[in-house]
């Protein structure tokens, strides 16, 4: 077949333009349409066909505040699948995204950077929301991911940290001073950021071996990481530390009868 | 001090003496503290003890794959796939098309990549990680998660033995999720052995598990 001289130029820019439309019209509907989409595929969502005007508001909302509506999406399945009454869905939902542009708005303030391959994008906004539910202060996410931001992927390690202070505190009455410092000194030291969370485990070990909160916190691990160490010299602080007192929990209950040594505790034996 | 604080102190009492063996008493002394001020201040210490206790039988373990084994192999087996093309002079003609459409491909994939890279940080390694929950008293156990939509019934857990069930699940490291198991269709629980659980602002938990 012969084929006129520049009819190519033709389909070719039909074509660019033609993927050009399909592609923004399949972005945007894809951003869009999740709610849509919920309702007219899962049968579950019967139920909170109550709720579709305030939940198409919230998500609507969402794409007002740059919010991504997945992250909204992931949260309503989840009440979905734990039958959550259509009210308290939508509270909950409000609630969320809230804390999401809390959370963007952290993460904007701090500037993040990342590098060409591996850049802060939504799964950031959802691990930063995450922690916000978690209960970790503003404040103190917003200070752990500035202090990220001046590091060559600094913002993977600030998450990690978030992450580990998350831990830390779940075991630990940490104030959110202490929480900041040992934040910032983890990731100042040369330790890799899937390690920060052994930090948790390194605390219990401590308190199973009689270590005061106090003593811990301070000259274990804010002491180790000052000095540029990481927890095996923390293991190394806390194995060499003699067993002085009893188990902290133990004061709540009447002494052990004598000749019974506290070494006994399997809670200890365990701890080795 | 109410009357669960006084089955706490008990149940302390016996797991420090190492009566306590089952998971749901470590499961209630975990979950009570975590609501309870007095508590959590007199054995907020004694909490990864426990929790480490409980994971000696029935912890949650990831372990890395290769991926020289899976990355590379795919690739090896793909490529040992491809049909090579020869040229002729009738193809020649079609050459002509083939290069602007492949660019224009290109530069479809490219703008797809700019619109998901905001959504993607990274592809991180694919981990294989362990699930699993002590309830000798279930008949069924499952696993919902961010994952898989949160989709009930779609990973179940399998009974082991002295009623441990367990499940295997790929994830990509370098992410964050949150899930709960399922017990019988009915009740959802956070996993006993997650680092962190949290609000999931609808009057329960989830657990965090980040890779």
């Amino acid at each position: 077949m012969n084929v006129p001289s520049g009819a190519g130029r033709v389909p070719l820019a039909a074509i660019l333009l033609f993927s050009s439309v399909l592609l923004v019209a399949g972005a945007g509907a894809s951003w869009s349409d999740l709610l849509k989409t919920w309702y007219g595929s899962d049968p579950r969502s019967a139920a909170y066909a109550s709720a579709r005007g305030e939940l198409g508001h919230i998500f609507s909302e969402a794409g007002q505040r740059h919010v991504p509506q997945w992250l909204l999406m992931d949260r309503l399945r989840e009440g979905e699948a734990k039958g959550i009454p259509p009210d308290t869905l939508v509270s909950a939902l409000h609630g969320e995204l809230g804390r999401l542009e809390q959370a963007r708005l952290l993460m904007a303030n701090a500037g993040l950077r990342g590098t060409f391959l591996s850049r802060p994008g939504d799964e950031t906004l959802k691990e930063v929301g995450i922690y916000l539910r978690a209960g970790l202060p503003d404040k103190l996410v917003g200070e752990l991911l500035a202090a990220g931001a001046g590091m060559q992927r600094g913002y993977e390690s600030a998450l990690a940290a978030c992450g580990a202070i998350m831990d830390l505190r779940a075991v630990a009455p940490l104030e959110d001073a202490d929480s900041a410092q040992i934040g910032k000194l983890l990731m100042a030291s040369g330790m890799q950021p899937s390690g920060y969370a052994s930090l948790a485990l390194v605390y219990g070990l401590g308190r199973s071996r009689g270590l005061s909160h106090e003593a811990l916190v301070h000259d274990v691990i804010m002491s180790t990481l000052s000095a540029g160490g990481g927890l095996a010299i923390m293991n190394q602080k806390i194995e060499s530390t003699p067993i002085a007192e009893p188990l902290s929990p133990a004061r709540a209950h009447p002494p052990r009868a004598p000749g019974k040594s506290a070494s006994a505790s399997p809670a200890r034996a365990r701890a080795r | 001090m109410n009357d669960t604080c006084q089955r706490v102190d008990a149940a302390i009492s016996e797991w420090e003496q190492g009566h306590v063996s089952d998971a749901q008493s470590l499961f209630f002394i975990i979950n009570h503290s975590r609501a309870c001020e007095r508590c959590a201040r007199a054995y907020g210490a004694l909490i990864p003890l426990i929790r480490r206790d409980a994971g000696e039988r029935s912890g949650l373990v990831p372990f890395e794959e290769s991926p020289s084994s899976s990355f590379t192999d795919s690739v090896m087996r793909r490529a040992t796939r491809v049909k090579v093309h020869h040229f002729s002079g009738r193809t020649m003609q079609t050459v002509r098309w083939a290069l602007p459409l492949a660019g224009c491909v290109a530069l479809l994939l490219g703008i797809g990549g700019l619109v998901l890279q905001g959504r993607m940080r990274s592809a991180g390694a694919q981990v294989m990680v362990r699930f699993t929950l002590e309830a000798p008293l279930a008949s069924r156990v499952s696993l919902a998660g961010d994952w898989n939509g949160w989709r009930p019934g779609e990973l179940n857990l399998k009974a082991g033995q002295h009623g441990v069930w367990e499940i295997i699940v790929p994830l990509r490291a370098g992410e964050i999720y949150t899930y709960d198991f399922l017990i019988d269709g009915q009740r959802w629980v956070p996993d006993p052995h997650s680092e962190s659980q949290i609000d999931d602002g609808f009057g329960g938990l989830s657990s965090v598990l980040r890779l």
